[in-house]
């Protein structure tokens, strides 16, 4: 393509147009703040550290993020990882099963936790807010009963190797990489992905089209589900335990990546890049923050204050698009 | 002194004369009928009273005063108060609330003063015949006392003009004339009423005067006991305004599409009886009614959004049993809807996504991979088809004119190459030049040999493009007619639901 002044402003105008670029230039402008605030920031073994601590978290907001395009909420994403990384160790170190067998009837746990939370919300017409609100509630009793309420510990090395380094990188960042790789295939290049955005866009009017909502719906919260067991065998490697009180609040982050990314509440807007760019974002907060040993209790603050600063500026910037 | 005066009133929209020099007079105490097809200014004309739109010549009058309403609350202050067609009262709060919202009596404390607001409320529900308990929550009344809510709110406002829009639409006959008791009441109180109706009877029962508007022009200012019935109908009608005329249709085939004996329960509106017709390759076939005669509701049914008491749907002679759009969509038929907004489109899409969506499956590699390029060379396809004015096809479908979303709506459903289309309200709020060329499009593809089901509550639309012509009145087909014996002012009268002498097909 030729460059002139036409093509220049297209490009300039697709560039503002494209939502990631908000959270892109945050973490561009944290990066330049921490590299300057710590010299440490900016080291190999650093950044490592971050790219293995994001992952749990940047895989439910994986999850997190199909059901808020389709304009609902997960709530249950913590409670899920408890009872998944649970149920795993218990059939591993309890019941003896084969370790991969273990990691696949954990999986499928999951799944079936967040096809329950769909079928609440497609089939009873409950709110996805109240519906997972209930499935918080009992998956984090489901934990609580499978471990008795006492860690499960030492695994076998097909577990626990997920969470060591292959190469430069872990292997929790490698599954990151992969859910997020194929996640975003879904969502941009098949129809389904198609009928995920029609419906957070205009639920009515997807029906009216001959679009299947209800089974879309299913998908996305049983893929939520799925996330969420993942991020339940990632934290049992990477801790060699699987606790009851494993992801308390974890539904809270993977909401606030989301949203640092540029996924709209109202659905139908966002994409997975964005929500990895969020994770990325909160990650590297907490991460400088620690660095400059910033007080926890402080911490907390400034994720607030970023949360609101982001949902201002996407909110402006939704009208500049326009 | 008139309470209310509109004096040469005109109002212009983009591309359209909503209102052209019309005047009227009410006093206190009158009941005004103000009667016209869709279409012809009532609405606009409301809204100008209730200072929604400002008029862009003339002046109202209120207790002689020339007054310019800049919002709604400054028509309010006036005494000018809306009756809604749908009811606009907060159904989880009580009936006292409801009545003094904005303007409840305060205690010494700061805090609501409940006895001083049951008191008030009481009151102004008596001067209306009482009757209803004003602790009572809203959602537990009948839609009629509902109404008498919402009166009995707008009297304890002070107001002394009411404007009620297709007032009795959801009542039934007893509620009905109960609501003209209350209105015998209001004007003892010396109310003056404007009253927007379709319904001939209730005009000629209730109405001091009636002013009927047509293509915005004033009519006539007539008072019911100088006129008969007949006489007001063929005011509303005039002559058919025809852009177009149906095409040459004369087929021997048997029937495409084919209803027999569709029945609904009208959980959702009007109930639907026995409705049968067929239609054949290459016909238009229009259904036309007034508001709440079942047209939507009709419409909904074929594709499966209205759950039906009776039907045998038959495509191609075969039984097919219509429960959901996808089942529809299979089966060859399309459905533009007639609330594009609510229905048609995905406003934060783009032109492309919207005009694929319905078979996307068809442009997808492995039944799952859309073929993007593929997807971009149907979209210019249409977008050039139909001249929709895009400034490409990755525009935002909310960004676009109202005329030319009608035709990212119509390419999609085209795109599903569909035998039967049914297409209801096809040209609602679009410009002229727009509306032209939607029609114009409907009548090549009905040439084509697309067999066409043509839903619209614009005689004239109906006029201009059906062969045949179905007229719905309270869920029933009550007329039908050839487009060669079709005549504006009987299908009005039908739609009404007044009987002539003439006999009828």
């Amino acid at each position: 393509m030729e460059i002139n002044k036409d093509n220049l402003i297209k490009f300039n105008k697709k560039i503002l147009n494209c939502r990631e670029i908000f959270p892109f230039a945050a973490l561009l402008g944290l990066i330049v703040v921490a590299s300057f605030l710590s010299p440490r920031f900016l080291t190999f073994v650093n950044l490592r550290n971050l790219l293995s601590q994001v992952a749990i978290i940047a895989v439910l907001a994986a999850g997190q993020t199909y059901v808020i395009l389709t304009g609902g909420i997960d709530l249950s994403v913590g409670s899920v990882l408890a009872v998944s990384g649970a149920f795993t160790g218990f059939l591993i170190k309890t019941a003896g099963f084969n370790p991969y067998l273990g990691i696949f009837f954990g999986l499928l746990l999951g799944t079936i936790c967040g096809l329950i939370s769909g079928i609440l919300v497609t089939k009873m017409k409950i709110p996805s807010f109240v519906a997972t609100l209930a499935m918080m509630a009992a998956a984090r009793g489901g934990a609580l009963i499978i471990t008795g309420g006492t860690p499960i510990s030492i695994f076998p090395e097909e577990l626990t190797s997920l969470a060591s380094y292959w190469g430069p990188i872990s292997g929790l960042a490698f599954i990151m990489l992969f859910i997020y790789i194929i996640g975003q295939f879904i969502l941009s290049k098949t129809r389904y992905g198609r009928y995920i955005y029609a419906i957070g866009g205009n639920e009515e009017a997807a029906r009216y089209t001959g679009v299947q909502a209800d089974r879309v719906k299913l998908f996305v919260f049983a893929f939520s589900g799925f996330c969420a067991a993942l991020g339940g065998i990632m934290m049992a490697a990477r801790l060699d335990s699987a606790y009851p009180t494993a992801g308390e609040g974890f539904e809270l982050d993977a909401i606030a990546s989301a949203v640092l990314g540029g996924v709209s509440f109202a659905g139908g807007v966002g994409s997975l890049v964005g929500a990895f760019l969020g994770s990325l974002i909160m990650a590297g907060l907490n991460n400088i923050l620690n660095l400059m040993r910033v007080s926890a209790f402080y911490q907390y603050i400034a994720r607030g204050v970023v949360l609101a600063l982001a949902a201002i500026s996407l909110s402006k910037g939704n009208k500049f698009a326009k | 002194m008139n309470r209310l005066e509109v004096k040469n009133v005109s109002k212009s929209f983009p591309g359209v004369k909503a209102l052209e020099n019309v005047s009227l007079e009410l006093n206190a105490g009158e009941v005004l009928g103000l009667l016209g097809e869709n279409g012809a200014g009532k609405s606009t004309l409301a809204k100008i009273l209730n200072g929604i739109h400002s008029p862009d010549e003339g002046e109202l009058r209120v207790n002689g005063k020339t007054v310019k309403f800049k919002n709604p609350g400054e028509a309010k202050n006036h005494g000018i108060a809306m009756i809604h067609q749908e009811l606009s009262l907060m159904r989880n709060m009580s009936v006292m609330e409801n009545i003094m919202i904005g303007s409840e009596p305060i205690t010494g404390m700061g805090t609501v003063d409940f006895s001083g607001e049951y008191d008030a409320a009481k009151e102004a529900l008596d001067k209306l015949g009482g009757g209803i308990n004003p602790v009572e929550k809203v959602e537990n009344l009948g839609v009629g006392a509902q109404q008498k809510v919402e009166i009995a709110r707008a009297l304890s406002q002070s107001s002394s003009i009411f404007i009620m829009d297709e007032a009795t639409s959801s009542l039934t006959n007893e509620e009905i004339n109960k609501l003209f008791e209350l209105i015998d009441e209001l004007k003892k109180n010396g109310v003056a009423i404007i009253y927007i109706t379709h319904k001939l009877e209730e005009v000629f029962r209730i109405c001091d005067k009636i002013t009927v508007l047509r293509n915005g022009k004033l009519i006539g200012n007539v008072l019911p006991e100088e006129v008969s019935m007949n006489q007001v109908v063929s005011m509303i009608a005039g002559k058919a305004v025809k852009d177009l005329s149906p095409h040459e249709f004369n087929s021997k085939e048997g029937p495409v599409f084919e209803v027999k004996d569709l029945s609904s329960r009208g959980v959702t509106g009007t109930k639907l009886e026995d409705i049968n017709f067929k239609l054949r390759a290459g016909e238009i076939l229009g259904i036309t009614g007034l508001l709440e005669a079942g047209k939507t509701e009709l419409s909904r049914a074929l594709w499966g959004m209205e759950p039906c008491e009776s039907a045998e749907i038959y495509l191609d002679g075969n039984r097919v049993d219509i429960n959901s759009p996808k089942v529809a969509l299979n089966n060859g038929l399309a459905h533009v809807p007639e609330d594009r907004h609510l229905h048609g489109l995905i406003p934060n899409m783009d032109v492309a996504k919207n005009i694929t969506l319905a078979k996307l499956e068809e442009i997808c590699s492995m039944n799952s991979l859309i073929n993007f390029p593929e997807e971009v060379k149907i979209s210019q396809n249409w977008i050039e088809n139909f001249k929709i004015a895009v400034s490409s096809y990755r525009q935002k479908v909310k960004n676009l004119s109202g005329g030319n979303q009608q035709k990212v709506v119509l390419s999609k459903w085209l795109q599903t190459k569909p035998r039967v289309l049914v297409i209801d309200e096809p040209t609602r709020g679009i410009d002229v030049g727009a509306k032209e060329e939607i029609r114009k499009q409907i009548q090549f593809l009905a040439k084509e040999g697309m067999a066409v089901l043509l839903f619209s509550s614009e005689i004239d639309e109906v006029l201009s493009l059906a062969n045949n012509i179905l007229v719905l009145c309270k869920g029933r087909i009550i007329a039908e007619y050839k487009s060669e014996d079709a005549d504006k002012e009987r299908i009005l009268a039908n739609a009404m639901g007044i009987k002539q002498d003439e006999e009828v097909i």
